[in-house]
């Protein structure tokens, strides 16, 4: 197994509240680990730590191509429909991102799209790229109709069998139970991996994850 | 590979508001016209685009950066001294435009590159108001620090004690040798009169200093800061 990140102790606080508390986690090329975690468990927070958008206070990262807590070119993310400039041409922001992967044909300003349209157009931009050692995504699923989800679960199919890793954060479990090699969750500060192989025997569906989940909750 | 680039995407994420790009064409157009009805009529052009550049400086970074719109640019933060000087080239890049294009009317008119925008003070105003600014408004929202340097400007019009300043000066070309810390205080409260007189080099030198100093204090903040997502927490 190629660890595209290496992640140990890691410790983060928003504001005086942690956050994150001693995280060891590593994600592998060509696996999709499912970030499973309540609304405000920190979630958005672990991402962006992993991405150096968000500082963190204690621990080490380590990504494979750097060798540093600066992910290489080869990985990206995307975290949401909200984060893309609302004045920025479809077509503009589509080649801008994609590093000229991908086209559109659509010049009007994201503004004018809805919130699905955005939301679909930032997934094709960064996961046109190429290569892509890694990808991390936020609530990926949020907004998207059935064609665009079904559209991206098999895009992250394809780019996983391509030797791409992702780490996708999602309420959507069942979303998730249809794809993941590991989940994650997330709560009160520390993580906990599991394979999904825990679910051996059984069809896993999202009820699986959210049983497994208040186990570790409670 | 393809790396993005800073430059390229801020010109086209963030780029200076339309209005201002107008007003800046309109006035290096008319520089232009003004040289060519009479040589050195255009001065005024010059502190008009430095009034200007305090506006489309103060573009603001952490708004936008904690929204999520620089992500792409940000993710990793190990070249984020390239994203920081690429804001402000992007910011400044217009207005910096606008007066070599008014510095060539007054060169061509006069058949000297010795005009106003092309000497050192020229230069020295249009690093001030641009870095400053820059500077200033890294955390704040559009327009901030343009807007409070003006009405610093204005107060201090009102006071009186610019206009009676600016007369020492235009009186004695030898006043800024002779009150250095008056002068300076001048030039950082009227920034755009800085080309239109004689400075001492040590007054231009301080002026760059600070100028500089400056930059590097907006470069920094946005190399330390942390940009969690306004949303972020919930």
């Amino acid at each position: 197994m190629t660890l595209v990140v290496d992640v140990r102790g890691l410790s983060t606080r928003y504001g005086s509240v942690p956050v994150l508390r001693g995280v060891d986690f590593g994600l592998a090329r060509a696996e999709v680990v499912g970030l499973i975690g309540r609304n405000g468990s920190g979630k958005t927070t672990f991402l962006r730590t992993l991405l150096g958008l968000a500082r963190f206070e204690a621990g080490r990262i380590e990504w494979t191509g750097t060798g540093t807590a600066v992910p290489p070119d080869a990985v990206d993310h995307f975290g949401g429909a909200h984060t893309l400039p609302p004045h920025v041409q479809a077509n503009i922001w589509v080649r801008l991102v994609s590093r000229g992967d991908a086209v559109c044909d659509d010049r009007r300003p994201l503004r004018a799209l809805s919130r699905g349209s955005r939301q679909l157009l930032g997934l094709r931009a960064v996961l046109a790229r190429t290569p892509l050692a890694a990808v991390l995504l936020d609530e990926p699923w949020e907004g998207l109709d059935p064609d665009g989800a079904r559209w991206l679960t098999e895009t992250l199919r394809r780019r996983r069998k391509e030797g791409c890793g992702f780490l996708v954060s999602s309420h959507r479990l069942h979303d998730l139970a249809a794809l993941c090699d590991r989940y994650a969750f997330l709560r009160d500060g520390r993580l906990e991996v599991r394979s999904a192989g825990d679910f051996a025997g059984r069809t896993v569906e999202g009820a699986d994850l959210l049983r497994t989940f208040d186990r570790i909750d409670s | 590979m393809t790396r993005l680039s800073p430059l390229r995407y801020f010109a086209a994420v963030t780029p200076p508001a339309a209005p201002l790009l107008a007003v800046l064409a309109f006035l290096a157009a008319g520089a232009f016209a003004l040289e060519a009805l009479a040589a050195g009529s255009s001065d005024w052009v010059l502190a008009s685009i430095a009034l200007v550049q305090l506006f489309a400086c103060s573009s603001g970074f952490s708004r936008h950066a904690s929204r999520g719109y620089y992500d792409p640019v940000l993710l990793g933060g190990g070249m984020r001294t390239r994203v920081a000087l690429a804001h402000f080239a992007v910011s400044a890049l217009p207005g910096a435009v606008a007066w070599i294009a008014a510095g060539a009317a007054a060169a061509v008119a006069s058949r000297s590159l010795s005009t106003p925008a092309f000497r050192p003070a020229g230069w020295v105003c249009l690093l001030l108001v641009s870095a400053i600014p820059w500077a200033a408004n890294v955390r704040f929202a559009p327009f901030a620090a343009g807007s409070l340097w003006l009405l610093a400007t204005a107060s201090l019009f009102l006071s009186g004690r610019l206009f009676r300043a600016l007369t020492l000066l235009h009186a004695d070309p030898g006043w800024a040798r002779s009150h250095p810390w008056s002068a300076i205080a001048l030039a950082l409260g009227f920034p755009a009169a800085v080309p239109s007189f004689a400075w001492s080099g040590p007054v231009l030198a301080v002026l760059f200093g600070l100028a500089l100093a400056a930059l590097a204090g907006g470069v920094a903040t946005i190399r330390s800061a942390a940009f969690p997502l306004s949303e972020e927490g919930s």
